[in-house]
């Protein structure tokens, strides 16, 4: 399970952004068992600061933050290099308005509670999306 | 409401009502009065009649009283003159004409000094000079006294014998005789008598034998009948009279019967009108009650509303906080399970999956209130029913012993996403109505009016008792589930501008219709 991470040869890295320290913990966990090297924020601005600082090949974002929520954080971040597939997950509905805002750099939206499985198979995929700067 | 007023309207004017009381009431208190009245003054009226028919008897009396008198008068002199110029017969001649009025009356002079009787002069055809008929003997006899009268049958005929005697000589007496006719009444057409029937006996009582005059006929009088007694010296006569037309007056007549007459037809009235106002005062009475119920009915169903909406809210909130919290659980419980390994044993193992299983249930939960709460305008696109079905029967196999069966090849407007959440929803639960296997039949057709959808099972069908309540939030009839499956069909047809309902089918099973309008694509 943690070939998908490495099949590139460099172990990807994943922002994990979520308020709740308990599910940034569990969910950064899972995602080093599946061999990502993850980095965790714990608000809006801080996720904006660390994809300054580092390069992500995708982000977790939860969408009700305090500060700045995940749909600004996708808003904002820096379009020049290649920006880092997104994977939304909330507690909440995404409007169809602003599915279509986010376009192509939301991969996947998830509602919580989300499965293990389905929260590694959607970073997978974002991963190989933020790379091939999709 | 303006569709309830007329209803109630159109209830109350239906309704078939029983007269009111108090008309009946009314009713029986004028008229009773009427009648009443009407025979008081019936009665007065026939008081008053009687009383004008014993004065006519009175009048009648006096007018025979007289007339008799003057004749006696005659009579006498007649018998009185002859006697003193000695039997003359011219003097008697003389005499006689002024009492024969007609030709058929006879006057005769008697002679009683003698052992018998005997006629000596006379002038008419009933008697002849001679022996005096026996019959008149006791009228001649009795005429010493004064005047008497009979009526007598002389010859076969019925003659009136009047016989009167001077007071200077008692032996002599004038007789006259008059014929007589009472089987032939003498009508009294005109005059101050014509309204009035007249009978008179030459006797004390009505016997028909003295009967000599009558303007009627020889059967007793009709009607009331008054008489009076003729004294005269030793004559006795009856007068019987007997009214032929109104003697009041044909108004005082009429008056009884206009008195009860207009009295109904004013009892009628006023029982017409008690009544009319009685059934307004009932029908205001009715429509208050109506009112009445039909806001207590809005209020029910505001209080329902209310309740549901806030059911929605805290729906809504409970399902957002319990996101969070279940999300942690489900990594935790995926990292525990990776990081123990086997080390997690056989009932490690079953403790965790048991903790898996609960936690799937709680999230289920979670996404079903979530659902319900959803606050979503459908965005509407062609759909193709079987399309939808399929996806659904894919997602939601039927379980073992249940087939599912699909009718209509539908395309209309709805969002295919809510559209597949109603159908999971309501094939799930006919699953579940089939513990023991039978088949699920799904249909839908589309016109340009609506689409109407439908879901049938064979199970054991819905208690009347909850039917209504069926489609609110956590009212569920099955064992497990969240009580929201149906709650949440609802708010998405709703949303859909539809209605969904459900009803037992005649064999068995339930059957869930939903219409959604103007759905053709």
């Amino acid at each position: 399970m943690t070939s998908d991470s490495l099949s590139s040869g460099v172990q990807a890295i994943v922002l994990v952004a979520d308020d709740d320290v308990a599910v940034r913990r569990s969910e950064c966990e899972i995602l080093e068992i599946f061999g990502y090297h993850v980095l965790a924020a714990a608000d809006g601005d801080e996720a904006l600061r660390q994809l300054g600082e580092h390069t992500v090949d995708a982000v977790v974002l939860d969408i009700k933050m305090p500060q700045r929520d995940g749909l600004s954080v996708v808003r904002d971040m820096d379009p020049t290099p290649p920006p880092p597939g997104v994977v939304l997950v909330t507690a909440y509905d995404v409007s169809a308005d602003d599915r279509r805002t986010l376009g192509g750099r939301v991969r996947r939206v998830l509602q919580k509670p989300v499965s293990p499985a389905s929260l590694v198979e959607a970073v997978a995929d974002a991963v190989t999306a933020g790379r091939n700067g999709e | 409401m303006p569709e309830g007023k007329g209803q109630g309207d159109a209830r109350l004017t239906r309704r078939r009502r029983r007269p009111s009381v108090w008309s009946g009431v009314v009713l029986v208190v004028i008229a009773g009065l009427s009648v009443a009245s009407s025979l008081l003054l019936s009665q007065g009226v026939h008081r008053q009649s009687e009383a004008l028919l014993r004065n006519n008897a009175g009048q009648i009396n006096l007018l025979l009283q007289t007339s008799l008198s003057t004749l006696q008068s005659q009579l006498r002199a007649t018998a009185g003159l002859t006697a003193v110029s000695g039997d003359s017969p011219t003097v008697f001649a003389t005499q006689a004409a002024g009492l024969r009025t007609q030709p058929v009356v006879t006057v005769a002079l008697v002679d009683s000094s003698g052992p018998t009787a005997r006629v000596v002069l006379v002038a008419g055809t009933a008697l002849q000079q001679g022996a005096l008929p026996a019959m008149l003997a006791p009228v001649v006899h009795e005429a010493a006294s004064g005047l008497a009268g009979a009526v007598v049958d002389l010859g076969g005929h019925k003659q009136l014998a009047l016989a009167a005697a001077p007071t200077s000589n008692p032996h002599v007496s004038a007789l006259e005789l008059s014929p007589v006719d009472p089987t032939k009444p003498i009508p009294n057409r005109s005059g101050p008598y014509s309204h009035v029937y007249v009978n008179v006996y030459a006797g004390p009582t009505a016997d028909p034998a003295t009967l000599f005059l009558t303007t009627y006929g020889p059967r007793p009088l009709p009607g009331t009948v008054a008489t009076a007694t003729l004294h005269l010296g030793d004559v006795r006569w009856l007068i019987a009279v007997s009214q032929i037309s109104s003697l009041v007056g044909g108004s005082a007549e009429a008056a009884p019967w206009i008195v009860l007459a207009v009295g109904l037809v004013v009892a009628f009235m006023a029982a017409g009108l008690v009544e009319i106002l009685s059934r307004r005062q009932e029908y205001a009475q009715e429509l208050v009650a109506m009112r009445t119920a039909e806001l207590v009915e809005t209020q029910r169903l505001a209080v329902r509303r209310e309740r549901l909406a806030a059911i929605g809210e805290m729906a809504s909130v409970v399902s957002h906080e319990l996101r969070n919290p279940l999300s942690a659980v489900v990594n935790d419980l995926f990292l525990l399970r990776h990081k123990l390994g086997a080390a997690l044993g056989e009932e490690g193992d079953r403790h965790l999956s048991n903790a898996e299983n609960q936690v799937f249930r709680a999230s289920r939960l979670s996404e079903d209130l979530l659902a319900y709460a959803r606050d979503r305008e459908p965005e509407l696109a062609p759909v193709d029913f079987e399309a939808v079905v399929g996806a659904v029967l894919e997602a939601t196999p039927p379980p073992d012993g249940v087939s599912v069966e699909v009718e209509g090849a539908a395309r209309f407007q709805a969002d295919q996403g809510l559209l597949t959440q109603v159908m999971t929803n309501l094939v799930t639960n006919a699953y579940q109505a089939m513990p023991s296997g039978g088949t699920v039949r799904l249909s839908a057709t589309s016109d340009d009016g609506a689409t109407v959808i439908t879901v049938e099972d064979e199970g054991d069908g819905i208690d009347p008792a909850v039917t209504e309540r069926l489609f609110d939030p956590f009212v569920t009839t099955k064992h497990e589930g969240t009580g929201l499956g149906l709650a949440i069909v609802r708010r998405l047809v709703t949303a859909h501008g539809g209605e969904v309902e459900v009803e037992n089918r005649p064999d068995r099973g339930a059957r869930f219709t939903i219409r959604l309008p103007n759905a053709r694509s």
